[in-house]
């Protein structure tokens, strides 16, 4: 949320220099970062690396390790320990033995250690040791040269170090000044190993170069994905003319759309996806990184003859199979790389979930609408935007103010002025279920009338400068200073800030809002810490970049959950992220821009962070900068309302957009939108529970739910909400017509609002008007709904349900529906969740409960089923649940096939059985 | 239309369904009138009969949604929450503050009837003015006729005496560039012929290499030959084809010899040299006796480039004709005055100040507003600025664009726009939202979008005679 214009008028009045425009070129090129400089350009015939196999040790079962040498330069020792882990995962970490300065292994990221499976050494010559282990996993490593193949299912899938770009920097010791190598070595001196400077920073590198870059290779894929931040494809482009993508949390004004640069989170986990099996590559490393991506084909009659047959395809006639060869580099750290086996979609979620947590079931409230804006003013502006919602029957659950509501952007105060009673304004939102989030930074402002920096400031809580001096930098409130969160002290601290005691105006119903961390710092270098900023530990920001922004968001998780004493969810948003951002907080895009192509790209954004564990996302509804046209804003609350995070957010030099701004049309189309939004979040809440539970998004690219069809691999204009939705968001001005495909073979969709059907592996061109949402439920799943409005999620939990069962071609379905009380604890706890699975055979449909245990209290009932493409209209229906008897009545449409069951019945709590005949 | 034992026709006809579906909490009328006691329907009204106070629809969807919407209670009767039943109250405090309301409209009113009869007085008096002036304007008009006539014939007799004058000063100065032009050429002539032979000869003309245009090579006899037209020429050859070409480029040469005398206008008309035979200098000289020469005596007027004074006589003609001028300037004036005055009535006039003119106070007024950081100045139908406090420059908030409200009394609001233009955003703008109150002052005003100003204006004007009569009625009738 930059705000130039003020940070300009900053600078004119306090006479700094150090923007003069806010474009790319404020963020370096690799060709301006020196060791991606260096690293890109390493490209030996032959790699000099060596695994000593006759070091082989097995630390534990499942847990191997050898001396990995490099030939060229004997005195760098390095150690390769291999962990087999349980669900098909493999772990490689490589790390220099006695090195000069211990080298950065990240923290806080893995949920805990991973559990280790015993493996199979299957194969054990003086070049080769084979190893299989848990389902379908197989490594071979090769010592002389150095790489590593990886198998699952005997599909040969990734191969590591094979176009022999592994470098690893060791520490050393630095040149004497006169230019003679400390190792009289040449290489130790190269440009841009000890400082470097970009614009007018300059970076002291006290510790030299320690830069590792290595290759990963995914075999016989076509398509990559992942890596984020990007504003970029889906399918990662072939950076063969640009840049690598770059890995480094910044705060990037008014990004520009399809193109590699940094955004505001990192998650260095690329996924590979073809038709025969889904992998995965995480290297858990927290500095600047960037990665090559190059759509190449690979011979495989000469290099591979001997296992061509492992690539579950014949190569083509030149024995050539497509291959992606990607490059990584990361500046410092170790090497510490997962490698996920899959093989199916649904397993690479679960696998990179195992060892980096799953969100967990948000607060009900939070999947519903928000709305937000770059600010409202006061207590009055926030109870007629309330009113304004009322007034016009459109629902809402939260209000949100940005940082103008603070006193001077000391946040955890108030503008009193304008706020004298906040309080009673939360306590009056909650009144119609509604909540409110506040904007809570990092930068703390440097006053020593300020409690929060006085009390940091006087315990030495502060980032260091190089110098040891507490870092200085300018953001929103001027001056600032930001906390230290990798000292366990700082983090704690921090978090009981959010106590009631410490945030005076909080109430229950306030969660918060951690944007700017990154950490954004106007006069730094790229607009965020120096690198040789020194962090708990002596670690410097060039080790721990990425994890910044988390650790904020995380500290501010545990003080919400402390302030209830671990009784209700915690919901922050943030915007800087890192791999495990996912289990305590929501993610959004940033500052995007009220045009078209922002509404777009926003579908291939968020499933990159879908796909990479990051489940609970959106995009700023209408476009952060700039007034969006009536039309836009409509598309883009239609597009919003079917992804999971859905918030209307704006600039503070936009115009006011509520739904109400736009004329009585409009008005109705966004209402329509959002009441849709509210009618699926059984759902949506189903579908993050699911998320909890098995790592599987909500939102998904079509070929999670459709592996083998091979023309989802690049689609990025549709996607799944769940297995049940495929959603096609209009996104261009002057359209009357769109052209979907639906996936799978044998499949059939209906359009949500006609019921029209539509066959898998066909593309349909689809009319459209504003009023238009193409929207399909795909035949075979059960879909839980509440079609009765409520002015908030939360009034809503006791609602009845309609289930909307659409059968697939041998007229079956089944789905599943999570119900609890929408913002406890409760349903961990105590149990208190209802879990139920319905399924749809044989003319009959029953709801079953998928755990015994559970217990959850409501009036709940099923008001309506919904059952399409019913081949007839049955002459009886029936619905028995215990001992209790009933005969509903029924209509049914022959034309759309739609049989409609007025007032089955039941409780959602019961077992029951509907019967056609 | 609710029937028991009879089948019920949704309100939109658009179904028919058995009596006993109607409020048994599923939604089957696409317009929701089959449940109006449920939240069943999402587009359905519940009607809260608030006993006591007024009888109201709502939304079904507020139905046991745990909110209390209607101040019986009613729309919770389901549900475990507990609604206090405040419709007593209410009445009591809507009662009051209908009171209250009356009051401050019967109050305005009153002041409202004082500017609206002020402002037909007002009104009256501008037009009777503006009759006047136009009267007025009918008689000076007339009498700058007169005067443009007067004007015009003095002014014949003084053109004439003008030309006059002006033409003989051109010929006077013709001869003087004459005088000039041939002196010059007799000198440079003079200091060309360094031989005395009265002829300007190659070898004399090619000392002065400054007359060779291009600085290439040295100044051929050739290059000069092509200056001169032939070996040698006379003064007169030198006037009529040399002296045009080298005298922008010719320099006297240094000489050891005596200076030429500046040339003085004694030697101009007397002139002693050889050339004096020449038919231009006997021209020139037969003009002597002429009045020409009584002017040649004012040296000034030829050094200064500047005409003689006119004659008495010419003198006399451009005082009478100044005269008329200033007549008629001082009559035309008085037209333009009286125009402006019946423009700026007729304006005034034009201004809409409401249905019965009761915003007419307004005309010419302007009014403040403190706020923390800004003084806020509205100058009604002209401009509006914001002023910072802490020094520095005002700010246009919005020029005067019109009235805005809403189709039932679009005096309720007006807008300023095309203001400065915010940096990264729009020209700022004004809207001030009128309601009543005792006196005209502003009440508030915010700022809800960037550079969006919105201004709360009490005033009089904006009270309401419906509002100030006594309601008899009962409040339900309203419903």
């Amino acid at each position: 949320m930059i705000r130039f214009i003020h940070l300009i008028s900053l600078i004119l009045l306090l006479n700094i220099s150090f923007i003069e425009n806010v474009d790319r070129n404020n963020f370096k090129t690799c060709e301006q970062s020196a060791f991606c400089r260096r690293q890109r350009k390493y490209k030996p015939d032959t790699t000099p690396y060596e695994v000593d196999l006759s070091s082989m040790k097995t630390i534990t079962n499942g847990h191997l390790q050898f001396s990995l040498l490099n030939t060229l330069k004997s005195h760098v020792k390095l150690q390769l320990d291999l962990y087999t882990l349980q669900h098909n995962s493999l772990r490689v970490k490589i790390n220099e033995i006695n090195p000069i300065r211990k080298r950065y292994e990240v923290e806080r990221v893995l949920v805990s250690e991973p559990k280790l499976v015993s493996v199979n050494i299957t194969k054990s010559d003086n070049n080769q040791i084979e190893g299989r282990f848990d389902k379908t996993a197989r490594f071979i490593l090769n010592a002389k040269p150095f790489r590593l193949d990886l198998f699952t299912n005997d599909i040969f899938v990734m191969s590591v170090n094979s176009k022999n770009m592994f470098n690893f920097e060791h520490y050393r010791k630095k040149p004497a000044s006169d230019g003679a190598p400390a190792d009289n070595n040449a290489e130790d001196n190269e440009d841009g190993m000890w400082e470097e400077t970009f614009k007018s920073h300059h970076d002291s590198k006290p510790h030299g170069p320690s830069s590792i870059g290595i290759d990963v290779n995914f075999l016989n894929f076509e398509n990559v994905y992942g890596i984020p931040e990007h504003a970029d494809a889906f399918s990662l482009r072939s950076t063969h003319d640009t840049d690598p993508y770059r890995l480094f949390n910044l705060d990037i004004f008014e990004y520009d759309i399809k193109n590699p640069m940094a955004l505001y989170g990192a998650i260095p986990y690329m996924l590979a996806h073809n038709e025969h099996a889904t992998v995965g590559f995480f290297w858990l490393n927290a500095a600047e990184g960037w990665i090559d991506v190059s759509n190449d084909k690979l011979n495989t009659k000469n290099l591979f003859s001997t296992i061509t047959s492992f690539f579950g395809t014949k190569s083509n006639e030149n024995n050539e199979v497509p291959e992606v060869t990607t490059h990584w580099m990361f500046e410092s750290g170790i090497f510490d790389g997962f490698f996920f086996m899959g093989p199916t979609p649904n397993d690479i979620f679960k696998q990179y979930t195992a060892l980096t947590g799953a969100t967990p079931t948000p607060p009900l409230w939070s999947i519903a609408y928000h709305q937000c804006r770059w600010n409202y003013n006061d207590e009055d502006d926030v109870r007629g935007v309330n009113n304004g919602f009322e007034q016009h029957q459109i629902p809402v659950d939260v209000i949100w103010l940005d940082i103008e509501h603070t006193n001077g952007k000391r946040y955890f105060t108030w503008d009193t002025s304008k706020f004298p009673n906040p309080e009673k304004m939360q306590d009056d939102l909650a009144v119609y279920g509604r909540k409110m989030i506040t904007i809570s930074d990092p930068h703390i402002k440097k006053d020593d009338g300020y409690q929060v920096y006085a009390d940091a400031k006087s315990r030495g809580y502060f980032v260091k400068s190089k110098d040891g001096s507490d870092y200085e930098g300018w953001c929103w409130p001027g001056s600032s200073m930001w906390l230290d969160y990798f000292n366990p002290e700082i983090y704690k601290w921090y978090s009981q800030r959010y106590s009631y005691d410490n945030y005076k105006g909080s109430t229950p119903n306030l969660f918060i809002w951690n944007d700017m961390n990154e950490p954004s710092v106007f006069n730094g270098p790229e607009v965020t810490f120096p690198k040789d900023v020194v962090h708990y530990g002596g670690w410097e920001n060039r080790d721990v970049h990425n994890l910044y922004g988390m650790l904020q968001h995380m500290a501010t998780f545990d003080g919400l959950l402390e302030r209830s004493n671990g009784n209700i969810r915690p919901f922050i948003l943030t915007r800087s992220f890192f791999a495990g951002s996912q289990r305590t907080s929501a993610v959004w895009t940033g500052d995007n821009a009220a045009q078209w192509s922002h509404l777009k790209i926003a579908v291939p954004m968020l499933l990159s962070l879908s796909v990479t564990g990051i489940g609970f996302i959106g995009a700023d509804v209408g476009g952060f900068f700039f007034n969006p046209d009536a039309k836009l804003l409509v598309r883009w609350y239609q597009a919003a309302a079917f992804q999971p995070f859905f918030r209307e957010h704006a600039h503070i030099d936009t115009a006011r957009r509520e739904p109400w701004l736009f004329g009585d049309d409009n008005t109705r189309l966004i209402r329509q939108a959002i009441e849709q939004r509210y009618s699926y979040l059984p759902f949506w809440y189903t579908l993050f529970y699911r998320q909890e539970k098995h790592g599987v998004p909500p939102m998904l690219p079509l070929w999670a739910n459709f592996p083998r069809d091979t023309n989802t691999f690049k689609t990025e204009d549709s996607y799944m909400v769940g297995n049940g939705l495929l959603v096609y968001p209009v996104t261009e001005a002057d359209i009357n017509q769109v052209s979907v495909y639906f996936p799978g073979q044998n499949t059939v969709w209906y359009d949500i609002r006609t019921f029209t059907q539509h066959n898998g592996s066909e593309t349909a061109l689809i009319n459209v008007d504003m009023e238009s949402i193409p929207i399909y439920q795909c035949g075979g799943t059960i879909i839980p709904q509440r079609l009765r409005k409520r002015r908030a999620s939360m009034l809503a939990i006791h609602d009845p349900i309609t289930l909307v069962v659409a059968l697939d071609r041998n007229h079956e379905a089944e789905g599943e529906l999570y119900l609890d009380d929408g913002q406890t604890y409760d349903y961990r706890q105590k149990h208190a969740f209802i879990h139920r699975r319905f399924t749809f055979k044989n003319n009959e449909l029953k709801s079953i409960s998928l755990d015994s245990s559970a217990k959850f209290e409501t009036d709940a009932w099923i008001e309506r089923i919904v059952i399409v493409g019913y081949p007839k209209n049955p002459s009886r229906v029936e619905i028995n649940s215990g001992d209790k008897q009933a005969i509903p009545i029924h209509s049914y449409q022959d034309g759309s096939q739609v049989l409609i069951i007025r007032r089955p019945g039941p409780a959602v709590t019961t077992d029951w059985t509907l019967t056609l005949s | 239309m609710y029937i028991p034992s009879k089948p019920f026709t949704c309100l939109d006809g658009s179904l028919t369904i058995p009596y006993e579906f109607v409020n048994d909490d599923y939604c089957d009328c696409k317009d929701g009138t089959d449940e109006p006691g449920t939240s069943a329907c999402p587009n359905g009204r519940f009607f809260c009969e608030n006993k006591g106070y007024v009888g109201s629809l709502i939304p079904s969807h507020f139905v046991g949604d745990g909110v209390c919407d209607c101040c019986d209670g009613s729309d919770e009767y389901e549900t475990k929450t507990v609604c206090n039943n405040t419709c007593f109250e209410l009445a009591q405090k809507t009662q009051a503050e209908r009171e209250a309301q009356r009051v401050l409209h019967e109050a305005g009113v009153a002041k409202k009837k004082e500017i609206i009869s002020k402002s037909i007085a007002i009104k009256s008096e501008r037009q009777t003015h503006i009759d006047e002036l136009e009267r007025d304007l009918q008689s000076v008009e007339n009498e700058l006729k007169e005067k443009e006539e007067l004007k015009r014939q003095a002014e014949i007799p003084e053109n004439q005496a003008k030309e006059k004058h002006q033409k003989l000063w051109d010929e006077q100065r013709a001869v003087r560039e004459t005088i000039i032009r041939n002196y010059q050429i007799r000198d440079m002539f003079a200091d060309l012929d360094t031989n005395g032979d009265s002829l300007v000869s190659i070898d004399e003309l090619q000392k002065h290499t400054e007359l060779d245009l291009d600085n290439e090579n040295e100044f051929t006899i050739e290059e000069v030959r092509t200056i001169l037209g032939s070996d040698s020429v006379t003064l007169d050859e030198f006037n009529t084809t040399v002296f045009d070409q080298i005298s922008n480029s010719y320099k006297r040469l240094p000489k050891p010899t005596t200076p030429i005398p500046e040339p003085t206008l004694d030697s101009i008309a007397t002139p002693s040299s050889s050339v004096e035979t020449s038919t231009d200098e006997k021209n020139m000289e037969s003009h002597d006796e002429t009045p020409i020469a009584t002017s040649l005596e004012h040296e000034k007027h030829i050094h200064d480039d500047t005409p003689p004074e006119f004659d008495d006589e010419t003198k006399q003609l451009i005082a009478i004709a100044d005269q008329t001028r200033t007549e008629f300037d001082q009559v035309q004036g008085k037209v333009l005055d009286i125009k402006r005055q019946i423009e700026d009535l007729k304006k005034q006039v034009n201004i809409d100040v409401g249905v019965q003119g009761e915003y007419s106070a307004f005309i010419d007024q302007c009014f403040d507003y403190e706020e923390r950081e800004y003084t806020y100045r509205v100058c009604m139908f002209k401009d509006a600025k914001q002023i910072p406090k802490g020094g520095g420059g005002d700010v246009a908030i919005g020029f005067w664009d019109a009235w805005t409200g809403p189709i039932e009394n679009k005096y309720l609001r007006m807008k300023y726009v095309n203001g400065a233009t915010c940096w990264n955003g729009p020209a700022r703008s004004l809207t001030v939202t009128f309601r009543c109150g005792i006196e005209h002052k502003i009440i508030d005003v915010r700022e809800p979008s960037r550079c969006e100003y919105a201004m709360i204006f009490e005033t009089p004007s904006a009270c309401d005679e419906k509002m100030a009569v006594t309601s008899s009625h009962s409040t339900h009738t309203e419903f």
